[in-house]
């Protein structure tokens, strides 16, 4: 743990100036775990995860409940701590404590639309909250900031004098990452973002990050269990199960020839619109109801 | 519409029912019907606010305090009810169904389980009562049955009390003492949402399998198109608490929808196999209880809709036997003019 | 589409609002919340009693005057008078501005002490909420009127000292209530996306918690008072409240009693039914608060 509490001081390996092409997050072999109830061993939740998100590149995160694919997520903006290895954000080594400054480049959006809102707050102050923690902006500009998100997530901008009540999921969701983009990340984690919602509304978020990828050029770590959203909007896929990232390939090669088993299990398991239907039980697997 | 009620597992007739939201009746379903023959197994498909869950619990009796049944009859096995009916002999009758006919599965598992009994007992118990066997028996039976759910070490997890177990083995848990008996007719409520594709795939095969092998009928309501593709013959679409399009084969459907919303619906479900840049996403979003209008409910967000779509009641307009739609300007219907086997075809 | 989308859907309109009340009350009376509006009509009249005392008492209420004592009840003196010669409804009236006084500024100090702390227990944990809870145990380990009546005996008679018994002892069950509400908080998402945004801890407690639990601890707040309206008469009934000859529904019934057998009701039965008043308006005010500040969520 120790490793990781120089908050934000420069490492000594990134002193290199970033170049180009240098990625925008990096960790490197971090290991995160629990402590457990009633048992002195600790829970491995992530073991030596390493992945990169480069510029403008939305990077999928793939796994099943309980993967640490959630874990890993919140250890990259800070809502947890990691046992070793590094989490660098454009070059510099980030620690636990994290600066304003280092909360300004990396946002985060949940799943849950009910609950990542504040439900006594209004939309507009639920904005104006966090312009006004990192920027300059005050009284009118902050008006004008949040009326330019809603035209950004493609609200109307009623909705800011609205509080989340009355809200779709969809809706909620489009203020969740009209919050976070309020201060300008370089960075979006979503995790699990389209999870809650319904089929025909979740079409609308996946395609709002991927405007926002070609617009403003933000960079999305994306979160899902969906390998069929994943393979839609990501540049490239990070696989991981029960703690370890087991493939990273481009989108188009892991779905064509996915090299891990646990991979090739994960996409033969995905219900197919067109695909065959699901057989019954193996040969031996009979119910086998008894009676007297 | 009248059906012979011999022989089909299951027939709901024209269900429809109001809530009392803050002391106003709003209409949550409207005039909903369908069947299950015999070793079927249907998909009743929707979106949140569609009504799939509350068809579902209509038909089990199981219905929250301030929701009114106003009209509807449905047969269980050659039995016929009123469900308009609320006195308590009615209520005996439908209780006497659960768990005897009908086999229930619902989303959240933890609510169905007792969480101070031990789950392989309310497994043993369930096997004992319905199947006659001794507790040993019944015990040895439980195991095999949690092993088939995909339990992987039964013997260890038949002691394990619910809170002591994962979402996904204690929905499986549910899944065998459902199971157990036999049972001619299976209603399950979204029983694979909350679990993993992986986990998935095994109950779904284990459905399948009850369905294939032992002629159990599976009513499965879900928001997952892939997933009735999947599994299901035949499919009824629900969106704001009516029938949109039904049919007694599922692929006419999925390979030809009528109604603009199923059309919709299909489109934007993401296909893993299917490269695509953008998803297709259905304007606007499903109206409020409170906001339900007159005419097809679509309407607000349908593309092809007109001003005859928004008032009355729309009729099924589909011509063939075994399917509903409820539409007048068909998916590949004529731009003007009457419908494709329009309203007096 | 997960358990929280179907919690949500089951939250907006399968079920009911729960309308679980303390007070019976019709059907159509819930339905339209009638029971605030009431509530709060009971408490206004009674309160606008308090303030203008002066004005609304026909008679002194302290000042005895034997040639009138034990009068029926009359159009110069509404409620009759007590053995000194006292017009009852005076002193009623005056008695509402002493009682109601206390029992709402007692609710004010517990209710803040025990907002705070509930909050920062909550939202933090480990040892401060352990020596919390445990402080708490410690109080509530002992029976709420033996324990103020302890204070108030120690510290001696007077508003000053119930004033402190009270707060000494009742800031445990806000802090309790606050606590549970705060540790809900505390796990859901817009905490997260708080913290992660890198909004300050004071800035998280202070706008997004003390909002969401206030409403819980208002409501709580209301059946408090009548607790402490209990509690107030009761230690003038016992003669370690309110010291005479200032009026106070307590020591009132307290010196009707030993008439209640000759037949003079009213010395007893007055400041009985303001009390009884007073408690019907605070619980359907509670009531009340409940449902509407669950429809506003």
């Amino acid at each position: 743990m120790a490793e990781v509490d120089e908050a934000g001081a420069p490492v000594a390996s990134s002193a290199q100036p970033p170049s180009a092409d240098a990625p925008l997050l990096r960790c490197s072999d971090v290991n995160i775990s629990f402590s457990q109830r009633g048992s002195k061993q600790r829970l491995h939740a992530v073991r030596n995860a390493s992945l990169e998100v480069g510029p403008a590149d939305i990077v999928g995160l793939v796994g099943e409940s309980g993967s640490g694919k959630s874990t890993l997520a919140r250890a990259i903006v800070g809502l947890q701590r990691i046992d070793s290895g590094a989490v660098e954000f454009e070059g510099r080594r980030l620690g636990h404590t994290r600066t304003a400054e280092d909360r300004r480049g990396i946002q985060m959006i949940f799943q849950d639309p009910f609950g990542s809102l504040d439900p006594r707050m209004k939309i507009r102050s639920a904005l104006a909250e966090i312009i006004r923690r990192h920027t300059s902006l005050r009284g009118k500009q902050i008006d004008t900031r949040c009326a330019e998100l809603m035209d950004m997530v493609q609200l109307p901008r009623t909705i800011l004098s609205s509080r989340p009540a009355g809200m779709s999921g969809g809706q909620r969701q489009r203020v969740a990452i009209a919050r976070a983009l309020s201060i300008n990340p370089r960075l979006l984690v979503a995790d699990e973002p389209v999870a809650a919602l319904d089929v025909s509304v979740q079409a609308g978020i996946v395609n709002l990050l991927s405007d926002l990828r070609r617009e403003v050029g933000l960079s999305i770590l994306f979160i899902s269990h969906d390998l069929s959203i994943v393979r839609t909007l990501c540049d490239s896929v990070n696989v991981i199960y029960r703690g370890d990232i087991v493939e990273t390939r481009p989108c188009a090669e892991l779905f064509d020839d996915p090299r891990s088993d646990y991979t090739r299990t994960l996409l033969s398991a995905i219900p197919r619109l067109n695909g065959p239907r699901t057989e019954g039980l193996a040969q031996g697997q009979s119910l086998g109801v008894r009676r007297r | 519409m009248t059906v012979d009620s011999t022989g089909e597992p299951l027939i709901v007739e024209g269900l429809s029912l109001a809530l009392d939201i803050g002391g106003v009746q709003l209409n949550a379903l409207r005039d909903v019907s369908f069947s299950l023959r015999p070793g079927e197994a249907r998909g009743l498909v929707g979106e949140s606010g569609s009504g799939k869950s509350l068809t579902l619990r209509a038909i089990l009796g199981l219905l929250p305090p301030n929701a009114r049944i106003t009209s509807g009859r449905m047969v269980v096995a050659g039995q016929e009810f009123d469900l308009t009916r609320t006195d308590r002999d009615h209520r005996r009758r439908i209780a006497r169904l659960r768990g005897a006919q009908i086999a229930m599965i619902f989303q959240e598992p933890g609510v169905a389980l007792n969480p101070v009994v031990p789950v392989g007992r309310q497994i043993v118990d369930a096997v004992a009562r319905r199947n006659g066997l001794t507790k040993r028996a019944a015990r040895e039976y439980a195991l095999h049955l949690m092993e088939l759910v995909g339990i992987h070490d039964a013997a260890a997890k038949i002691d394990a009390y619910p809170f002591e177990l994962s979402g996904g083995l204690k929905q499986r848990v549910m899944i065998a003492a459902a199971v157990a008996g036999e049972p001619q007719l299976i209603l399950c409520d979204e029983p694979t949402t909350a679990l993993d594709v992986t986990v998935q795939k095994q109950i779904l095969s284990l459905f399948t399998h009850l369905r294939d092998e032992l002629h159990a009928s599976l009513l499965y309501v879900t928001h997952d198109l892939a997933v009735v593709a999947q599994l299901c013959d035949s499919v009824t679409v629900l969106y704001s608490g009516e029938v949109m399009e039904s049919s007694d084969d599922l692929r006419a459907v999925f390979d030809g929808a009528q109604h603009p919303y199923t059309e919709a619906l299909l489109h934007s479900t993401p296909d893993v196999d299917r490269i695509e840049q953008r998803l297709y996403s259905i304007p606007g979003s499903a109206a409020s209880l409170s906001d339900r209008t007159d005419g097809c409910q679509f309407a607000p967000r349908c593309e092809y809709a007109r001003d005859d779509c928004r008032t009355g009641s729309i009729p099924d307009t589909s011509g063939t036997p075994g399917r509903v739609v409820r539409c007048l300007h068909k998916v590949g219907a004529p731009a003007d003019g009457v419908p494709v086997g329009g309203i007096d075809g | 589409m997960t358990a929280t989308d179907a919690a949500a859907i089951a939250r907006t309109a399968i079920t009911p609002p729960s309308r679980k009340s303390r007070v019976w009350a019709p059907a159509w009376m819930r339905r339209h919340n009638l029971q605030l509006w009431i509530g709060a009509g009971m408490l206004g009249l009674m309160v606008l009693a308090a303030i203008f005392a002066p004005l609304i008492a026909p008679h002194d209420p302290t000042t005895p005057d034997a040639a009138h004592a034990l009068l029926p009840v009359s159009a110069d003196h509404l409620f009759g008078t007590d053995n000194l010669g006292r017009d009852i409804f005076s002193r009623v009236v005056y008695g509402a501005r002493s009682d109601l006084t206390i029992a709402i500024v007692a609710v004010v100090a517990p209710f803040v002490i025990g907002l705070a702390f509930g909050i920062v227990s909550g939202y933090f944990g480990g040892w401060f909420d352990s020596i919390m809870m445990r402080l708490a145990d410690i109080v509530t380990a002992f029976p709420f009127f033996i324990l103020v009546i302890a204070l108030v005996f120690l510290m001696g008679n007077g508003a000053l000292s119930i004033f402190i018994a009270i707060t000494c002892v009742s800031w445990v069950a806000y802090a309790r209530l606050v606590r549970g509400e705060a540790m809900v908080l505390r796990n859901k998402e817009f905490v997260a996306a708080c913290q992660a945004s890198g909004i300050s801890t004071i800035g998280i407690l202070v706008r997004h918690f003390v909002p969401n639990v206030v409403s819980q601890a208002i409501v709580y707040a209301m059946s408090d008072i009548v607790m402490n309206v209990g509690v107030i008469v009761t230690l003038s009934y016992l003669g370690l409240g309110i010291t005479p000859p200032t009026p106070d529904w307590g020591s009132m019934m307290a010196g009707g009693q030993q008439f209640l057998a000759g037949g003079f009701y009213g010395m007893t039965l007055f400041p009985a039914g303001a009390v009884i008043w007073t408690s019907l308006a605070l619980s359907f005010l509670g009531d009340g608060l409940t449902h509407q500040l669950r429809i506003d969520r």
